[in-house]
């Protein structure tokens, strides 16, 4: 205790403003991770089954996701978080606050998600996907047990990139007054040359970076056959 | 008494739309399949073999024509009745395209995803079905681990998870060696004759094509330019690339071009069907009676539909009317006989 007391005095003194940014980042992360991760499998479902030549092909589908994706995935997602201000008062109540940061989290993250999910479904080889037409399956049967079963291992590896990034996103969610470790870094780090809090608050993110890959490469060995 | 065919096409056109042009892989192609033949469709890559397969489970709407399986017109089908339509004609794949993610019981069983069937009905089926292809010691392991002729074993036995009546192969012996290629076609036999399976062979092979099926027809271009049985294939092929693929006539244009022929000698190929009354012994009779000098230049024979055909290349020595006389008496035998390169006479 006395080691870290004295190479990160200011963490110590504002311990408990300290561990409750860890909180507030894990809350925000987590809360985004499940909502922006129904939103993007769906989305990436849709796009991938929807464009030509596909299972349930509809151009017009494919194209309207398709923009929507792109326009989101344009917009950096600290104006994103000003941009947004109006329909997280109408979602949560208000715009200020970790709560309310994770409308612009699920919104600034879903559209990247979706694309990578995409982009592991495009993997599945289409092979597979004419043999169970060819078996009778439905079109839900197939994205169920065909895409997103043989496409699992895929799935996970993207996953965690997004997830990783979603994190580094929650940093930036200090500005519309979310807390959190990026938010600590900057206040206290940053604007009151507390540089210890910094490197204590970048150690963390990067052991929760650590811990995310470790967990998701244990999955991915067992999914891989 | 002909019976009803189980397939009927009729007239059937497929054209993909492309940026510059517009591609016909099917051009209006008509044949019927009867119940337990083993059909072939042969042709080179690109002569629309496998999009023509396609259309017969509608996993390639035709652009044009109808497909009648079992006296139903596939297109009048909503897509629920098509998928049941569809249990009943198992599919095999050149690349298998088994699930790597499932076990080979499990990829058996997929199939029989809304049979009703238990559990345990299931895993009782996939055994059983594994013991026909005879893999029944492998139903724990990953397609991964397999070879490519187990492979084959498993995707055979999950195509008939639902007792289809057809079965479609297509090119399902081209990834593989000729010694698999050989187990695998023992098989696909075996169920034509013991489970009354019809099966659509479609391949671009001749070896694959005349050692299993009864019935073929020639893709070219997308256009059918050959159907009938086997036998007539070999005994009358119409098109220059059916001779090509029945390997005589590709074959011969090489012994041809390499014979040193004496003046007035004439060449003519003679196909056969070898029997006790037919052989190469006859037709030297029928040729040596009327007192023309004929020598044999080349001879090669097939096996086909337990039957041997035999492929003569003759040349016979004399003026326009001994040659005549000679094809007359071919003729009145019912031989079949073709002049080759004009005769190359001098």
């Amino acid at each position: 205790m006395s080691l870290i007391s004295k190479f990160f005095p200011n963490v110590v003194a504002n311990q408990d403003q300290f561990v409750q940014a860890i909180g507030q980042t894990l809350y925000m992360t987590a809360i985004s991770i499940i909502i922006a991760g129904i939103f993007g499998v769906v989305f990436g479902v849709i796009l991938v089954v929807t464009e030509p030549n596909q299972l349930l092909e509809n151009k017009f589908v494919y194209q309207i996701v398709d923009k929507i994706i792109n326009i989101f995935r344009a917009i950096p997602f600290i104006i994103l978080l000003a941009l947004l201000t109006p329909v997280t008062r109408a979602i949560i109540g208000t715009s200020i606050g970790t709560t309310a940061a994770i409308v612009p989290l699920v919104l600034g993250c879903s559209p990247f998600y979706a694309r990578q999910i995409q982009n592991a479904l495009a993997e599945v080889d289409p092979g597979m996907v004419e043999a169970s037409q060819a078996m009778g399956l439905t079109p839900l049967d197939i994205i169920i047990h065909v895409y997103l079963k043989e496409g699992l291992s895929e799935i996970v590896r993207v996953s965690i990139v997004t997830i990783i990034s979603l994190i580094s996103l929650t940093a930036m969610a200090g500005a519309v007054g979310a807390g959190g470790l990026g938010d600590i870094a900057i206040t206290l780090g940053y604007n009151q040359f507390e540089n210890d809090v910094t490197i204590a608050a970048t150690a963390i993110i990067l052991i929760m970076v650590l811990l995310i890959q470790l967990i998701g490469d244990f999955f991915i060995r067992r999914l891989e056959h | 008494m002909v019976e009803d065919p189980i397939i009927s096409l009729k007239n059937v056109s497929v054209t993909f739309c492309g940026n510059e042009k517009n591609v016909t892989a099917v051009d209006h192609v008509s044949f019927d399949i009867q119940k337990g033949d083993v059909f072939g469709i042969i042709g080179y890559s690109g002569a629309g073999k496998s999009t023509l397969a396609r259309t017969i489970n509608f996993l390639q709407r035709p652009t044009q024509g109808q497909i009648i399986v079992n006296g139903q017109s596939l297109i009048d089908l909503s897509a629920a009745q098509l998928r049941n339509s569809r249990k009943k004609i198992g599919m095999i794949f050149q690349h298998f395209n088994l699930m790597n993610t499932r076990t080979v019981e499990e990829n058996i069983t997929l199939p029989l995803l809304h049979s009703g069937l238990s559990k345990v009905a299931q895993r009782e089926k996939a055994e059983r079905l594994l013991k026909l292809v005879g893999l029944a010691n492998k139903k724990m392991s990953y397609p991964r681990q397999l070879s490519g002729g187990q492979k084959q074993r498993v995707a055979i036995a999950r195509s008939l998870a639902n007792d289809p009546e057809i079965l479609i192969s297509d090119e399902a012996t081209s990834a593989l060696d000729p010694k698999t290629t050989e187990d695998i076609l023992t098989i696909l036999k075996k169920l034509n004759t013991e489970l009354h399976l019809t099966i659509i062979m479609i391949s671009h092979e001749m070896e694959v094509i005349k050692s299993t099926c009864n019935k073929v027809v020639v893709l070219n271009q997308g256009k059918v330019v050959e159907n009938g049985s086997i036998l007539d294939l070999f005994l009358h092929p119409k098109e220059v690339l059916t001779q090509t693929f029945i390997g005589f006539g590709h074959q011969n244009n090489d012994v041809i071009q390499s014979l040193d022929l004496r003046p007035k000698e004439t060449v003519i190929e003679v196909t056969f069907i070898n029997s006790p009354n037919e052989d190469q012994a006859k037709i030297v009779e029928i040729i040596a009676v009327l007192g023309v000098p004929m020598r044999i230049f080349y001879s090669n024979s097939q096996f086909i539909q337990q039957r041997v055909i035999t492929n003569l290349i003759l040349g016979i020595q004399g003026n326009k009317e001994q040659v005549a006389k000679v094809l007359r008496q071919l003729k009145s035998h019912r031989y079949n006989y073709q002049l080759t390169g004009g005769g190359r006479s001098y």
